[in-house]
């Protein structure tokens, strides 16, 4: 299940960052990735609450400091 | 008492000296008396407002939980910026009204450092709301957070959570000490020797509505947006070292934004403290509010952002029209990269260096705008540059060089161009020198020779004030 998450949650950045080469890991954060800023995170959360069908609020939305934390998060609320 | 008068040196020694003296536990004492005095070197009517301000945040964020009172205070703060900068804006125009009743009015103007420690306020109702973290229930640490006199004036705005933990345990180590002088220096070198160099240059052009050529105002604002950056990364890093010194850490206010490769990025290196609030409490809960629309939630986010930044500025057109700027260089920005992604340039220090020209060359535009003392003098720039046919100057000496080095005399004319060779080469190694001058091991040698081209280059007399006291 986190595997499946895990890649299409990559797929998902790859196309908001048009990055095809990126690579993430449990620790990336923003400051990894060129074009993941201000101005695309809120982008690429709703991206993913729509994949997956789910709904963050704004704490969590904006308290997600790195992929692992979203993965996770992503996790708990598609297993719910 | 500001930074660079003989005064505030005179305090700072006197302060420095009584809390290394003082016990432990008496040293919060002795930063909330001198941040009294601080302030009421300024106005007394300062102290009152910062007094009311924080009292009220300060019960209020025990209630937090009570939406109506939460919401009431929020306002209260938001207008309180919004009503000193109005009296700030039209202080020619109410002057005369008030004149007949005796009112004076530039009393109510200096409600010092206002806009800075308001928006703390705002920050720490809104996380107290949030559950991050429970209300202070020591009134004297509340009122240090808000009105510790190294950022009081002009920031760095510090977060509550950030400043905080910091008081519980003042005891300054010699690496603090020798740091902070080091940060001092920087400071005094960038505000006395470059800001201070440049500031005539900039005021001939932009104080006095002369017929100029429009390549002179551009110049003009180039140096401007030099001068704005020595003049506030100036003040923050002797807020910085001032503070160190005392054992207490305020965050960064710049990360060489004149490196800055894209407008964005200028904006994640230039007044960060403030960015961090902007972008955490305004821009974040708008555009999450709006995420849906995708794209479109980012543009009316950006939009909203920079209308409030103009207003926490002053209000008027000027800093309408400044962030009308910024809005347009963003929103380009943002839909060049999400629509012309195929369009990628391999990087290398020629395209790095035409980049970071591009940025300064916006920038530079955008602070005409912002330095236009009123609406009357834009309307006068905006002619000279778009609508008159003398863009380029006919005598560059008498039309360009002279308006720019105060009539162009030869001890003037020495004097701009020393201030601009000074400038240039301070910019090409400052990451070399904000390494030096960042170190916590003093060097000797460095101090002496910043000293002796502050007192050889560096100018005295009426010590100026800090181009973001006005805010």
């Amino acid at each position: 299940m986190t595997d499946k998450i895990w890649n299409q949650t990559k797929q998902i950045m790859i196309e908001i960052f048009h990055q095809p080469q990126i690579e993430i890991n449990e620790t990336t954060t923003a400051n990894d990735i060129v074009g993941w800023d201000s101005m695309t995170h809120m982008i690429l959360v709703a991206r993913i609450e729509k994949h997956f069908n789910i709904e963050f609020n704004f704490e969590e939305a904006s308290a997600m400091e790195n992929v692992g934390q979203m993965i996770k998060l992503i996790n708990l609320k598609v297993s719910k | 008492m500001i930074f660079n008068s003989l005064q505030f040196f005179i305090f700072f020694i006197v302060v420095s000296l009584v809390y290394y003296f003082s016990p432990q536990r008496f040293r919060k004492s002795v930063l909330i008396f001198a941040s009294v005095f601080f302030i009421v070197s300024f106005s007394f009517v300062s102290l009152m407002v910062v007094l009311l301000s924080s009292l009220l945040n300060f019960y209020a964020a025990q209630k937090s939980r009570h939406k109506i009172l939460f919401y009431t205070l929020v306002s209260l703060n938001i207008f309180l910026i919004l009503f000193f900068n109005y009296f700030t804006s039209a202080s020619d125009q109410l002057q005369v009204l008030f004149k007949p009743i005796g009112f004076e009015l530039n009393q109510l103007l200096l409600a010092i450092g206002l806009s800075f420690y308001t928006i703390q306020h705002i920050a720490y109702l809104i996380e107290v709301r949030r559950g991050k973290f429970a209300a202070e229930t020591d009134f004297s640490i509340f009122l240090l957070a808000s009105f510790y006199f190294p950022k009081l004036v002009c920031g760095p705005i510090s977060l509550y959570q950030e400043i905080r933990p910091q008081f519980r345990f003042l005891k300054p180590t010699q690496q603090n000490i020798e740091s902070g002088i080091n940060r001092m220096l920087f400071g005094y070198f960038k505000k006395i020797v470059l800001a201070d160099r440049l500031a005539p240059a900039v005021s001939s052009v932009f104080d006095f509505n002369d017929d100029l050529a429009g390549l002179t105002i551009i110049a003009a604002s180039l140096i401007f947006t030099i001068q704005l950056y020595f003049d506030f990364s100036g003040y923050c890093d002797i807020a910085i070292g001032v503070s160190r010194i005392f054992g207490i850490n305020l965050i960064e206010n710049f990360d060489f934004p004149l490196r800055s490769t894209s407008i964005t990025e200028f904006w994640r290196r230039w007044h960060k403290s403030l960015i961090h609030f902007f972008t955490h409490y305004i821009y974040y809960p708008i555009a999450f509010k709006l995420r849906k629309y995708f794209l479109f939630s980012t543009v009316v986010a950006i939009i909203l952002t920079f209308t409030l930044s103009s207003l926490w500025h002053g209000i008027g057109i000027t800093f309408l029209a400044w962030a009308f700027c910024h809005m347009t260089f963003l929103c380009v920005e943002f839909f060049f990269k999400q629509y012309c992604n195929n369009f990628k340039i391999k990087s290398n220090n020629i395209v790095k260096g035409i980049q970071i020209l591009c940025v300064i060359t916006l920038v530079t535009i955008s602070n005409i705008f912002f330095r236009a003392p009123n609406s009357d003098s834009l309307s006068h720039l905006i002619n000279q540059l778009f609508l008159l046919p003398n863009y380029i100057p006919n005598d560059w000496l008498a039309e360009f060089i002279a308006p720019l080095a105060q009539g162009g005399h030869q001890i003037q004319l020495f004097n701009f161009y020393t201030s601009l060779v000074l400038a240039f080469v301070f910019i090409l190694f400052e990451r070399k020198l904000f390494a030096k001058f960042n170190s916590s091991k003093l060097n000797y040698f460095s101090v002496f020779i910043i000293l002796i081209l502050i007192f050889v280059f560096g100018v005295f007399g009426n010590s100026s004030r800090f181009i973001y006291m006005q805010f």
